[in-house]
């Protein structure tokens, strides 16, 4: 059993190395849709946190947020 | 590497692109601390996770499609010519063997990741003119159009030896004025006219405030770093051992990006002399500010990059600085003019003195070859240096080649891209902070206070930002 390289007695015949030559078709795809899925739910995550702290100050009142934060 | 000489050349070539690789890494070290210096206690987090999380998004896609199409749009595509398919086409698609270890390439990897530092400096650059007020996400999606896409065509377009900007025009950019700098500086640009001006920036009276950073001293440090790590960028520019000999000649050399003629004791020359034209021009304008004074240094060096694998040394320090003094008078003018709040400079350093440069490397390098000539057939043009050729056949740079690539590196690719996407987000309501998330800071609500054990102390200017609370 061997996911790809098992002798490296002949170098001069060898070109890729890594593992499960072959699924490099696949590994493309997944690479697209993690890109894509990684960007939406960031979007999504740091729409939802702003809104959080946009009324969390609003209700608290923007001088005393400053206040804290800066000490003032 | 059927012989020992053959096995060395590529070794030494692999191990020389590796070493850029390492030294360019410097740049967005440098990046990443100026931009910090240059924000406010309440942001800090935020810039430095931006900041970084431009690197990551920018090599993904680089991965994904960017380096193929560095290789496959010389001509357009469908502008002069289709898609380019040969052998580099093919090694640069992302299921290609090439495109992971592999034994029988040694280069790929480190070419590879040699012109993804090039894309971080570019999508990297934009970052800094949006702080303290743009939203990470809609920033990132921003950073993949510059980083990833707009200055990879322009570099196929005019960073490559068979690219259509370089064959029909003679451009010439051999170290990238236009390519990553005017492209960056056109996109910064845009993205400032469509964030506006950070809150309180501008008074009521159209006074312009000066909002200080946390930190000047890291500012300046980072652009110390910066320099250090441009030397990687110079030297990933060039190909390193190559034979230039005529036909049946054996001429072992060094070339450009075009595969011209040029030495990296050439560059070395010219680095430090545009470096230092900027820095002298840059201390008497700025009047000794360090910030700007050591700005205006990359600015030299970046205005003589189009052609300093060519120019005399003081031809390079005379360019320099000339290209301070206007990149520091500009940015005022604009900044006054126009209220566009560009907190790092940006737009001045990389686009002004960028396209200055090579608008500048046109008249200075006129009727030099730009690039040997390729055989045009499969192309819907059919003859090369449409501006003139050299004695040679080769098509020659001209003024108006490179005007005309200065306009298309600022304006096509680089401010209308940005500006349209920019658009879209401010349309869907997702490109600026909240007002109250902005006048807080990004980093207060999850009370990541990145000098926590300081005494805490109101600047001049938040007590001007609490005049817009209740506005």
């Amino acid at each position: 059993m061997s996911t790809g390289i098992s002798s490296w007695l002949n170098p001069e015949s060898i070109g890729a190395i890594y593992p499960f030559v072959g699924t490099e078709m696949l590994l493309t795809i997944a690479g697209i849709v993690f890109w894509v899925w990684w960007h939406i739910k960031q979007i999504r995550d740091e729409n939802r946190e702003l809104e959080e702290a946009a009324a969390a100050h609003r209700e608290e009142g923007l001088h005393k947020v400053m206040n804290r934060h800066n000490g003032g | 590497m059927d012989t020992e000489l053959g096995g060395l050349i590529t070794i030494f070539t692999e191990f020389y692109y590796w070493v850029t690789v390492v030294m360019m890494f410097l740049i967005h070290v440098g990046l990443c601390a100026y931009e910090v210096g240059a924000t406010r206690r309440k942001n800090i987090n935020q810039t430095i996770s931006r900041h970084i999380m431009v690197l990551a998004v920018v090599t993904i896609t680089w991965f994904l499609f960017s380096w193929w199409m560095y290789w496959a749009f010389n001509a357009g595509p469908g502008i002069f010519g289709p898609l380019i398919s040969n052998d580099f086409t093919a090694a640069a698609l992302p299921w290609s063997q090439s495109m992971g270890p592999n034994l029988s390439d040694n280069i790929s990897g480190v070419f590879w990741a040699a012109f993804l530092l090039f894309s971080w400096t570019a999508a990297a650059i934009v970052s800094g003119v949006a702080i303290e007020r743009v939203r990470t996400g809609a920033f990132l999606v921003i950073a993949v159009l510059v980083g990833s896409v707009t200055w990879v065509i322009d570099a196929s377009w005019g960073w490559h030896a068979e690219g259509w900007m370089v064959q029909l025009m003679g451009y010439h950019d051999a170290y990238a004025s236009g390519v990553i700098h005017g492209v960056a500086g056109g996109a910064c640009l845009a993205l400032a006219i469509v964030l506006g001006p950070r809150i309180g920036k501008f008074g009521a009276n159209g006074e312009v405030r000066d909002i200080k950073g946390h930190s000047p001293w890291l500012s300046c440090f980072g652009l110390l770093l910066i320099y250090a790590g441009f030397w990687g960028f110079y030297a990933a520019c060039n190909i390193p051992f190559l034979d230039i000999g005529a036909d049946g000649v054996t001429r072992i050399g060094t070339t450009n990006i075009y595969l011209m003629p040029t030495t990296l004791s050439a560059i070395t020359f010219n680095f430090i002399m545009s470096l230092t034209g900027g820095l002298m021009a840059g201390f008497m304008v700025s009047r000794g500010d360090p910030y700007w004074t050591i700005s205006l240094g990359l600015a030299g060096i970046i205005a003589a990059s189009a052609g300093n694998d060519l120019y005399h040394p003081m031809q390079a320090l005379f360019i320099g600085a000339v290209a301070a003094v206007i990149a520091y008078k500009l940015h005022f003018w604009v900044e006054r003019r126009f209220k566009i709040d560009d907190p790092v400079g940006a737009v001045a350093v990389h686009g002004y003195a960028g396209t200055f440069g090579v608008i500048v490397a046109g008249f200075m390098l006129w009727g030099y070859p730009a690039a040997a000539p390729i055989d045009l057939s499969g192309w819907w043009v059919e003859s090369v240096g449409w501006f003139g050729v050299t004695e040679d056949g080769y098509p020659a740079v001209n003024p108006l080649g490179n005007l005309i690539g200065a306009f298309i590196m600022f304006g096509l690719l680089g401010f209308l891209p940005t500006y349209l996407l920019a658009k879209l987000f401010q349309k869907m309501g997702i490109l600026r902070e909240p007002r109250e998330v902005e006048l807080a800071g990004a980093d207060t609500y999850r009370d990541q206070d990145h000098y926590p054990y300081f005494a805490k102390a109101e600047s001049e200017f938040d007590l001007i930002e609490r005049q817009y609370i209740d506005k």
